[in-house]
């Protein structure tokens, strides 16, 4: 095997056969290596979904080869191919009666003989797996019992048991809420780096992809697949071409996307912290252009000052006049400046 | 970090050992009420042999009358064992239909099974000339040649009517990738199939329709040891192919794909587990007529007596459990100290849907929102 966990080469992925095959992405050309966590990203609908069953050879692919260890997947045994890579879906599987640990053991699946019966081995790395989830406080309860959250976490160990090179995850985060994402997404990039496992996972969640992950697979409306270091993508434009449209835009100097609006007026803004921070905020929802003190532009705008007084955060407005005045609520402070 | 022997913290011994805890003391329970169960109706029947009198039958001695011997030997046995048969076909064929749809109320009527052999069984008994021995009217007159000829002419149509439809579902599976679709084409091929039944029913004269309105109402009763072997070889090779797929439907808890991902042949898997099924549902119906309830109810109280969903346990677990509770209905049927006899079919639903009410409320109040 070589280091490359997964290798596509001049893939093309889409539905169909012959003349009625409906290309969705095509030419695809990456390479991921263990220990590697990656985040596939890209809008609805773009065939991220369709890449992923392409690569975990649940769909024939259109052209072009899907290497797995060196091997073309097309050639690799179906046991062979469990050994080496696994998936988690966003689907929710009904389960009952089974314990987390029942669950687990399934991933021992293409280790097993005739009955599926499990050996002290399989059981050691069940429980390898189990922990290095975290999860070992849910090893004994029932599935069906278990939060959303929970329940991806042991369809993962289930997964880690399969002792794959490469783990492939569609969406495993969409039902869950936020603390639970930011959770599963911190696990799996700890887990890619201390199990030397290959991780590829598609995800809307972009601003926690920026911030986990090794690798950005950007896939833009175009089709057109980027590889790079989330910053390297940010900095390079690819970022904002691929997310940003009529209603949103990309904000380089944050990392987030806004609603695009009109600017209602431009303000200056003086303080420090988080004061300062959440003041901007606030500002910049309610439709104003905020530039941070020293400017170049002070000259004739309001000024917005923010500091901490003896009673708490104090506001202070200055108009382009010199008029001046006092809010001790921030949102006293927005109704002034929007009336 | 890949996998050695990391710390102690999570006690595997334990959490294995704590199913195995359970599962061993059901299992020896189960065996011991089938081994009760089958002496107590041995004993428990519409003619009253004293108890003393039936173990000295089984061990060959010599009895007060000759007739129990022929009772007990001839009748009473096989009808046992075509109850324990039926029983644990029953709870098989209905875990892997219940497995397979991903569906807690899929069984072998689901898959049209059942409909396909009551066509056959009605052809036979309505269309088939009594010459020829199609009838099945003078049931009550047993013995004569006659008779046992139109029972095999039966359950001839019977389970042609049953393979008919499975060669008809394993075709659709193999066709068709959504599990649902073939679910209710099962469905929808019942409903055609039973309409066509009626039409059959309907200009049938009174003997034709009373016939096979008995043949409906099931019965353990119709295997005497000459057709033994073919009931029960059948039904322990159903069982047989049927233990092949515990792995396989083990992984299809999971959902389709997460099965294929674990390296499972989904379509060759999903084709051994119909086939078994099936091949038991429809020797089931041929043999002792549309049986109903069991083959639903059974894997649910396995469940929840033996708290998993591991095929490994449930499959020899609905053996037992199927051949305990059919033997019981065979029983409650019997109606002991009466001249009666009830139909099987009511029996398996006034004994089996009360113990499953009880089952289910006990296993999922807690949870079931």
């Amino acid at each position: 095997m070589t280091d490359g966990a997964l290798r596509l080469r001049s893939l093309s992925v889409g539905y169909g056969r012959g003349r009625r095959a409906q290309l969705v992405l095509s030419e695809l050309n990456a390479e991921l290596g263990r220990g590697a966590f990656a985040c596939l990203l890209g809008p609805n609908g773009v065939g991220k979904s369709t890449l992923l069953r392409t690569v975990a050879a649940m769909q024939p692919s259109l052209g072009g080869v899907v290497e797995i260890g060196g091997d073309d997947v097309t050639g690799i045994p179906r046991d062979e191919l469990a050994r080496r890579l696994a998936v988690v879906l966003t689907e929710r599987t009904a389960l009952r009666n089974l314990t987390a640990y029942d669950v687990a053991c399934l991933g021992r699946h293409p280790y097993t003989g005739h009955f599926g019966r499990l050996t002290l081995r399989d059981h050691s790395v069940v429980r390898w797996a189990i922990e290095a989830t975290g999860s070992e406080h849910l090893a004994a309860r029932e599935v069906a019992e278990l939060s959303d959250g929970e329940r991806q976490r042991i369809m993962i160990a289930r997964a880690l048991a399969q002792e794959p090179t490469l783990l492939l995850l569609d969406e495993p985060t969409a039902f869950l809420d936020l603390p639970s994402r930011v959770a599963l997404t911190g696990l799996l990039r700890d887990l890619a780096r201390e199990t030397d496992t290959a991780v590829l996972m598609s995800t809307h969640d972009l601003d926690l992809a920026l911030r986990t992950s090794d690798l950005l697979w950007l896939v833009d409306p175009g089709g057109r697949l980027s590889i790079g270091a989330p910053e390297e993508l940010a900095l390079r434009g690819d970022i904002a071409a691929t997310f940003q449209n009529d209603a949103v835009e990309f904000d380089g100097e944050s990392g987030t996307f806004h609603p695009r609006r009109e600017s209602v007026a431009t303000l200056v803004l003086r303080g420090s912290g988080q004061p300062a921070v959440w003041t901007r905020r606030a500002l910049e929802r309610a439709g104003f252009d905020v530039a941070l003190e020293p400017s170049s532009i002070e000259e004739g705008h309001g000024v917005v000052t923010v500091e901490d007084g003896d009673d708490g955060l104090l506001w202070v407005y200055r108009d382009s006049e010199g008029a001046a005045a006092e809010f001790a609520r921030l949102t006293d402070l927005v109704e002034r400046l929007l009336s | 970090m890949r996998p050695a022997d990391t710390g102690d913290q999570l006690d595997t011994p334990a959490l294995v050992q704590s199913g195995a805890a359970r599962r061993v003391p059901v299992f020896t329970l189960l065996a011991g009420a089938a081994g009760l169960t089958a002496l107590l109706s041995l004993v428990w029947s519409s003619v009253s042999i004293p108890a003393d009198q039936v173990i000295d039958v089984l061990l060959g001695r010599e009895v007060e009358r000759e007739a129990w011997r022929t009772i007990v030997l001839d009748i009473r046995l096989p009808r046992i064992l075509t109850a324990a048969l039926v029983g644990a076909a029953l709870g098989v064929s209905g875990l892997q239909m219940q497995t397979v749809f991903h569906n807690p109320l899929a069984s072998p009527y689901t898959l049209g099974v059942v409909a396909g052999a009551s066509l056959g069984a009605a052809v036979v008994i309505i269309l088939v000339p009594s010459e020829l021995g199609g009838l099945y009217r003078q049931a009550g007159s047993s013995g004569t040649v006659a008779t046992l000829f139109s029972r095999f002419g039966v359950v001839t149509g019977a389970a042609l009517g049953a393979a008919a439809v499975l060669a008809l579902m394993l075709l659709l599976a193999s066709l068709v990738r959504e599990m649902t679709v073939v679910l209710l084409f099962g469905v929808a091929l019942a409903a055609l199939l039973s309409a066509v039944v009626t039409v059959l029913v309907y200009f049938a004269d009174a003997g034709q329709t009373r016939a096979f309105v008995e043949w409906g109402f099931g019965s353990f009763q119709r295997t005497r040891w000459g057709t033994m072997p073919y009931f029960a070889v059948p039904v322990a090779l159903g069982v047989g192919l049927a233990l092949a797929t515990v792995k396989p439907l083990n992984a299809l808890l999971l959902g389709e794909n997460y099965a294929r991902s674990l390296g499972v042949n989904v379509r060759r898997a999903r084709w051994g587990i119909l086939a078994s099924s099936a091949l038991l549902a429809g020797t089931v119906v041929a043999y002792a007529g549309p049986i109903a309830f069991l083959g639903i109810a059974i894997p649910h109280v396995a469940r929840g007596l033996f708290g998993t969903s591991d095929h490994r346990v449930l499959l020899p677990g609905c053996v037992l459990l199927g051949s305990v509770i059919a033997m019981i209905c065979g029983i409650v049927a019997e109606l002991p100290g009466q001249n009666l006899i009830l139909p099987i079919n009511a029996a398996t639903a006034l004994f089996g849907a009360p113990i499953t009410f009880w089952v289910l409320l006990r296993r999922y109040r807690a949870w079931e929102g």
